[in-house]
């Protein structure tokens, strides 16, 4: 399991079925991937925020080989945007390869990945 | 006070070396940056004791000492390492010309290269473990994302060609270009191999939209350069090259492609152009030769967009026009680049620029050329470039 403390603490939100970025304590602005201080601030304070979990696909990409830690091909991994601004990387549900497109809208929900509970998201009809 | 400007014309390449580029070598990573940095010295028509300095690449892993001790070094004045990836290489001749042109060093060896074949194929996972590359370990790789560069960037060129209608036939353009001019190149890995649209139209998709034509090969061999002053190289054995403009930039954020608040620009490279234009007093409309980091075809048209060579969104119509054909607008990858020559860590772009302005390639990809610009791209959207002159 990861070492990296927000890591930790980012899939330990997960598991809750959360999903969370880090928000500034002194400006609100919200960031991830994490790190120690506000990009905008400069600020070391900071907490958990929960978000929507919906946004659309910003871009994608689906592999042909199986690379690593990829269990099967085709395997489709999208950029999400989500509605409050922050990207997050996910698979792409096997019977949706087909259908995804930029812009297309999607949600998250939360199950295991390599033995880790996480964010992950499927496309809304 | 030195300004930026004071330093163009100041430094000089005086020697260059490549070995073979292969797939399939005995020779250790090591061995093929020795024998690389010998033909250098050579070609400079110096010696090992000249050699007071030495930038050993990140990707390469290898170590100041290990050039000490292999090449005789017995008095190292300055060395550095560069860790920006594929944008190392040129940030070290950056260095190299801040260590000659205040006197701190007379001689820097700058070599680089790897075992790509062999041993470090970018196309598994046998990659060195890079602490720029720890939050694709937990937000990215898990989901089978990012695990190999290909698809790092494919989801970039995909956003890219949504945003601007790009066609995978322009894509292929570069491809095909770049394997003609390899076919001039008995250096060249994919020397006698041509390749047509058709070609690359069927060759197998790797991640969409990348190809396996889109990709650089995986090659084994290494390659060097010296860089002195001026004025000693002008005393050398070799026609005078000299570094008109260097520049390094790097981008924010630079862990990821995710974070970026645009991944269709390479905002590090762009940067790096701008310094070397501004160190050389030039701009696009001076370049008579682009050599330029090709990782995947993709990169091409971000790169002439970042340098100014068109507008954004203007590259895929460039390059469809014939541009960078060796008879085009702007002759590229003369060589063939890392997408048919080798991939050397951008080492080899150098070393062809060179040539080129020395008038030592085969005359079928000889450009008329009085300035030549080198373009590498590395991690996530940094960039190095190096103007060179007459």
């Amino acid at each position: 399991m990861e070492t990296d403390p927000f890591a930790a603490e980012f899939y330990a939100a997960a598991e809750r079925g959360d999903l969370v970025v880090q928000m500034c304590d002194s400006c609100a602005t919200l960031r991830h991937y994490p790190r120690h201080r506000c990009p905008k601030c400069l600020s070391a304070s900071w907490h958990w925020t929960k978000l929507a979990g919906t946004g659309y696909v910003y871009t994608y990409t689906i592999t042909h080989r199986k690379f690593g830690s990829i269990p099967d091909v085709p395997h489709g991994v999208m950029t999400v945007q989500l509605d409050e601004g922050i990207k997050v990387v996910s698979d792409i549900p096997a019977e949706q390869l087909d259908s995804v497109e930029i812009g297309s809208r999607c949600t998250v929900y939360f199950s295991p990945l390599q033995g880790v509970v996480r964010p992950r998201f499927r496309l809304t009809e | 006070m030195v300004s930026r400007g004071e330093l163009s014309g100041r430094c000089a390449i005086a020697g260059i070396g490549q070995t073979a580029y292969t797939r399939g070598t005995e020779q250790s990573t090591l061995e093929l940056h020795l024998e690389a940095s010998l033909a250098a010295i050579d070609d400079a028509g110096l010696t090992v004791n000249d050699i007071d300095a030495v930038m050993p690449h990140d990707l390469a892993d290898r170590i100041t000492e290990d050039f000490i001790i292999e090449l005789g070094l017995s008095d190292i004045a300055f060395s550095t390492t560069l860790r920006s990836g594929g944008a190392s290489y040129m940030s070290a001749v950056q260095s190299a010309c801040l260590a000659v042109a205040t006197g701190v060093a007379n001689c820097v060896l700058v070599p680089a290269g790897r075992r790509g074949y062999s041993e470090q194929r970018l196309s598994t996972s046998a990659l060195k473990p890079m602490p720029t590359m720890h939050n694709l370990d937990l937000y990215e790789r898990p989901y089978g994302g990012s695990v190999v560069p290909v698809q790092m960037f494919s989801g970039a060129a995909t956003r890219y060609m949504h945003k601007y209608g790009s066609t995978s036939e322009q894509l292929g353009r570069v491809a095909v270009t770049f394997r003609n001019h390899a076919q001039w190149n008995p250096r060249a890995v994919m020397y006698g191999r041509t390749m047509t649209m058709p070609d690359y139209e069927q060759s197998p998709m790797i991640a969409t939209p990348f190809r396996l034509f889109d990709c650089s090969i995986e090659t084994d061999g290494a390659a060097a350069v010296v860089v002195t002053s001026s004025e000693r190289a002008r005393n050398l054995k070799s026609p005078l090259v000299l570094i008109a403009g260097v520049g390094e930039g790097h981008s924010y954020p630079p862990t990821s492609l995710t974070e970026k608040e645009d991944m269709t620009w390479m905002d590090g490279l762009h940067r790096a152009g701008k310094r070397a234009y501004e160190m050389a007093n030039m701009g696009p409309a001076d370049i008579d030769c682009l050599e330029a980091h090709d990782g995947f075809t993709w990169f091409i048209l971000a790169g002439l967009e970042a340098l100014g060579f068109c507008g954004k969104g203007e590259a895929g119509p460039f390059v469809e026009d014939g541009a960078l054909d060796m008879h085009g607008s702007l002759p590229t990858n003369t060589h063939g680049g890392s997408l048919s020559e080798a991939h050397v860590s951008g080492a080899n772009h150098v070393v062809e620029a060179v040539r080129q302005l020395r008038r030592d390639v085969e005359p079928e990809r000889q450009v008329d050329c009085e300035t030549v610009l080198v373009a590498s791209e590395g991690d996530f959207y940094d960039g190095s470039v190096l103007i060179l002159t007459k």
